[in-house]
């Protein structure tokens, strides 16, 4: 794959925080990325039903809601199996990691995360439709997590 | 020993020198301070309380035994008044006038004062039935060949006066018939006195006050009854002759012989006298010394007498008419009279007793009701429990109240006086005649003891003893203020003791709650939660409040100790825009400055970062730590195994075991025989963490490859990683265990050990948390190689043994 090709794919954000979520959809814009920024479950629920996106990048806590990433990410994978995800969060537990995974996420960023390293995102992007595309798929998740180590 | 840096937190050095030994340096305990308490406790308080309560029973204590004080005064006035009154009547009595006039001829002889039987006397000769009499025996002793002596006692009984008359005589002769001359003349026959008496004999002689006199003669062939004959011929009566009314019996004893005599009771104040006459042949006229009389032709009748009287005296005495002549020799006989006892009868009431003695002490009259029961009527009517329970109550009283008392030895079961002693007849007050005593059975007694004299003259004749049974309930009448006192120290008692039973159970819940207080925070500063008392007191308020307000705190201190997860947690996003913002922007398009300024702000960003990842892996540490699973292991095997695993993944490093700082430099310097116990009880995973993360600390600063365990066995064990680089200085080791790294510090230092502060900081504060988990504390000093500028750097932590 080329960055052309990546650059065609469409990302759904669902990010509450405005400011952080421009801040991505200008950095991932810029990685040219299509960035369709959501503020909210309903919304991002809405987007999903007009148009499926490439990738889901999903904040977990949305507002007072703490939980509700992980509402949307297994209302989201009951509507779509193949829908890769991504959960962005401030939380690095070891137990929100494990959680997000069973719930059917693909892969689990922090927003710590230097905006530099997009193009690891950019890489997790290869490696899950690599995945979804029988690739890799006995390495998918394995080689996520090896590469989640790197940062 | 090297040089040892002391850290800014004191605890490293001293928790080193406990393991290690002498390590230079500061260290300071820490340690909550117990402040003395200055105030009196609640416990003392409440003592004081009881014990003041406790006075208002003391003061009725004293109240009534004012009270029985003066109760007794009056009735020590009452009986007093009684006494001197029934004094005053007996001297106006005729009777007793002549009956304490008895003794006037004749003081101080005492030897005839006859006894009153209780029991009737046999005459038989045996002293069997003499046993329960209490007067003593009169002894007469005469010298001769053999000596022979005499002893008597005297009793009445009815209208009979009896003696029991025992003689010791070795040579006991009962008949000694006289040798006659066939040719004797007409005057030569013996005397017939002698014809009457010729054996040993006895003889007493009695002349009634109206001067009336008999002689008898006790004398027998054989032991058994005796015909009692008048010994002298006197007013028509011839010697010989058997005196009516009398009785005696004979017996023989290895010793002597013994008499019994009955005789018709004389009047008091009769005179009376006895002998014994011990009988012998003789072959011519005794001496001077005996008594003697021809005796046929050709033998004389020795006899020698002892007695009260001699025979020849009793002889005269009955052939003259002067009763004076008597008065001087003979004894005088002293009886208790039934008529004086008549008269004090009537002054006798249940619980009291009235004797009189005359001049010389002796018993006349004795009306004795002391232990008498009451009449029963409703006020006295009661159980026998009840009236033991009277008499225990009334002893309790009499412990308290009477104190010591002298004792007399009067009693109703010991055998009744006959006399009154010396030292009472001599001590008689008339100030104070009434005294208390008290007996040898224990038996509480008033008495009053009055003199009693002539009237008109101020002459002694006898005395009056007056008696009273404080015990008796008709004497005692303060009886229902003894149970009453009895019940109120009861009552007392046992309200005090209620009182301090409570106090202490107060005081036990005060200390049961300090302590549960006290123990409620431990040193690491999590609060347990209390259970709140049940109960409905002040206490039990105090309890509840109490475990309100450490519930309260528990959860406060939760959200301190979540506080760091939280804010890492909270801190995560705008983070996040300030990194994203700064990343977003285009550096091409700034000018130097901009970019000096924005590398600046990304900088703290990156500070910022890695402060709230530290905070949250202190949070993930201390929630480990408190669910960590301990368990006894011995730690040198364990930290062999270790060292072999660390071996493994460190292939750069080598990796020993070393039992002593001395091995540091001199593998193998210390030899043990027998390895020493290293058992001790730990978490093994923490233990094992706290270790990877010395280990690792020290592979990324060892400046050489040896990486030594260390492991000093003792109180507390030492376990440590010792590792080669340079000196650490005080600040480096104050901020090595740390929660949150200083990154200014270190970076104003520069030191290679804090320039990665996250991983150094974070690392050893993990070491820190697991030492404390263990009771035990971080260790980190250095250690002087003796190559310059080369040190052993220890860090490690010291656990308690097992």
């Amino acid at each position: 794959m080329t960055d052309e090709t990546d650059s065609r794919r469409r990302i759904l954000l669902v990010e509450d925080e405005p400011d952080l979520s421009d801040n991505y959809t200008l950095a991932l814009g810029r990685a040219g990325f299509d960035v369709e920024a959501q503020a909210s479950v309903a919304d991002c629920l809405a987007a999903v039903a007009v148009r499926v996106p490439d990738v889901v990048l999903l904040d977990i806590g949305q507002g007072a809601h703490g939980e509700a990433g992980f509402d949307l990410c297994r209302s989201l994978r009951q509507d779509h199996p193949k829908l890769p995800i991504i959960f962005l969060s401030a939380r690095e537990s070891d137990l929100d990691v494990v959680s997000g995974l069973r719930l059917g996420a693909d892969d689990y960023l922090t927003k710590s995360v230097s905006l530099a390293h997009i193009k690891r995102i950019r890489a997790k992007f290869t490696a899950i439709y690599a995945s979804f595309s029988g690739i890799q798929t006995v390495y998918g998740l394995g080689y996520r997590w090896l590469e989640r180590l790197e940062y | 020993m090297g040089s040892a840096i002391g850290g800014s937190s004191g605890w490293n050095t001293s928790a080193a020198e406990a393991c290690f030994g002498t390590v230079a340096g500061t260290g300071a305990e820490i340690g909550v301070g117990r402040s003395a308490h200055g105030s009196v406790r609640l416990r003392t308080q409440t003592l004081l309380v009881g014990l003041l309560s406790l006075g208002v029973p003391i003061i009725g204590w004293q109240s009534i035994k004012q009270l029985h004080s003066s109760l007794q005064q009056t009735r020590v006035d009452a009986q007093t008044l009684r006494a001197v009154n029934l004094g005053n009547t007996l001297r106006e009595a005729q009777a007793v006038s002549r009956w304490l006039a008895i003794g006037d001829d004749n003081p101080g002889n005492d030897a005839w004062y006859a006894e009153t039987a209780r029991w009737p006397l046999f005459v038989d000769g045996y002293a069997d039935d003499w046993q329960e009499l209490r007067g003593s025996a009169a002894n007469h002793e005469a010298s001769g060949d053999p000596p022979i002596s005499l002893s008597f006692l005297t009793a009445r009984r009815g209208p009979s006066l009896y003696l029991f008359v025992k003689v010791q005589d070795a040579d006991v002769a009962h008949h000694l018939p006289p040798l006659l001359d066939p040719d004797a003349g007409e005057n030569e026959s013996p005397d017939p006195h002698l014809l009457l008496a010729n054996g040993d004999t006895i003889e007493l002689f009695v002349q009634q006050p109206d001067g009336v006199s008999v002689h008898a003669l006790f004398s027998v062939i054989a032991p058994g009854p005796v015909d009692v004959v008048h010994a002298s011929d006197t007013k028509g009566i011839e010697a010989g002759s058997a005196i009516s009314g009398w009785r005696a019996a004979w017996m023989d004893v290895p010793d002597g012989y013994q008499l019994e005599i009955e005789l018709p009771l004389p009047a008091p104040g009769s005179r009376i006298g006895i002998v014994a006459i011990d009988s012998a042949r003789s072959d011519g006229p005794p001496d001077d010394s005996v008594e003697g009389a021809p005796y046929g032709r050709v033998e004389w009748m020795r006899r020698h007498w002892v007695g009260t009287l001699s025979p020849d005296r009793m002889r005269k005495l009955m052939t003259s008419d002067a009763a004076e002549t008597a008065a001087e020799t003979a004894g005088i006989l002293h009886y208790e009279s039934n008529a004086l006892r008549h008269l004090l009868e009537p002054w006798v009431v249940p619980g009291t007793r009235a004797r009189l003695f005359d001049e010389e002490g002796r018993l006349l009259a004795d009306a004795n009701d002391l232990y008498s029961p009451l009449p029963q009527n409703e006020s006295t009517a009661g159980s026998v429990t009840a009236n033991l329970l009277d008499a225990v109550l009334l002893r309790l009283f009499a412990w308290f109240a009477a104190g010591d008392l002298p004792l007399y030895p009067e009693t109703e079961k010991s055998r009744q006086p006959l006399h009154l002693e010396d030292d009472r007849r001599l001590g008689v007050d008339e100030l104070l005649p009434t005294t208390r005593y008290v007996t040898v059975d224990n038996d509480r007694l008033l008495g009053t003891l009055i003199a009693l004299d002539e009237q008109g003259v101020d002459r002694l004749r006898g005395y009056l003893l007056y008696e009273s049974n404080e015990e008796h309930a008709s004497a005692v009448a303060s009886s229902p203020l003894a149970r009453l006192f009895v019940l109120l120290v009861l009552a007392t008692l046992m309200i005090g003791s209620l009182l301090f039973a409570w106090a202490t159970r107060l005081s036990l819940r005060i200390r049961r709650l300090s302590l549960r207080a006290s123990q409620a925070v431990d040193r690491d500063g999590r609060v347990a939660t209390l259970v709140g008392s049940g109960a409905n007191d002040e206490i039990g308020d105090l309890s509840r409040n109490l475990a309100a307000l450490l519930a309260r705190s528990a959860a406060y201190t939760r959200y301190l100790e979540s506080l760091s997860k939280h804010l890492s947690h909270e801190l995560g996003t705008p983070l996040s825009i300030v990194r994203t913002s700064i990343e977003n922007v285009d550096r091409q398009k700034l000018d130097g400055e901009t970019r000096r300024l924005l590398d600046r702000a990304s900088g703290g960003a990156d500070r910022l970062g890695g402060i709230v990842r530290a905070l949250l892996e202190s949070a993930r540490l201390e929630q480990s730590v408190q669910h960590a699973e301990f368990v006894d292991i011995p730690l040198l095997d364990w930290l062999r195994e270790a060292a072999v695993e660390y071996a493994q993944v460190h292939p750069d490093h080598r990796f020993r075991v070393a039992l002593s700082l001395r091995e540091l430099d001199e593998p193998g310097s210390v030899t043990t025989p027998a390895l020493p116990d290293s058992r001790a009880r730990v978490a093994p995973a923490l233990l094992r963490q706290a270790l990877d993360k010395l280990v690792d600390n020290a592979c990324d600063f060892a400046t050489a490859s040896d990486i030594v365990l260390l492991l000093t066995p003792g109180t507390p064990l030492g376990l440590a990683v010792a590792n080669r680089g340079a000196r650490l200085t005080a600040a480096e080791i104050g901020l090595l265990f740390s929660p949150t790294p200083d990154v200014t510090a270190s970076r104003r230092v520069g030191e290679p050990v804090l320039q990665d502060a996250v991983h150094s900081g974070s690392g050893l504060y993990l070491v820190r948390l697991i030492a404390e988990a263990h009771d035990g504390n971080p260790i980190a000093f250095s250690q002087a190689t003796g190559v310059a500028a080369d040190h052993w750097l220890v860090i490690g932590l010291s656990l308690p043994s097992r």
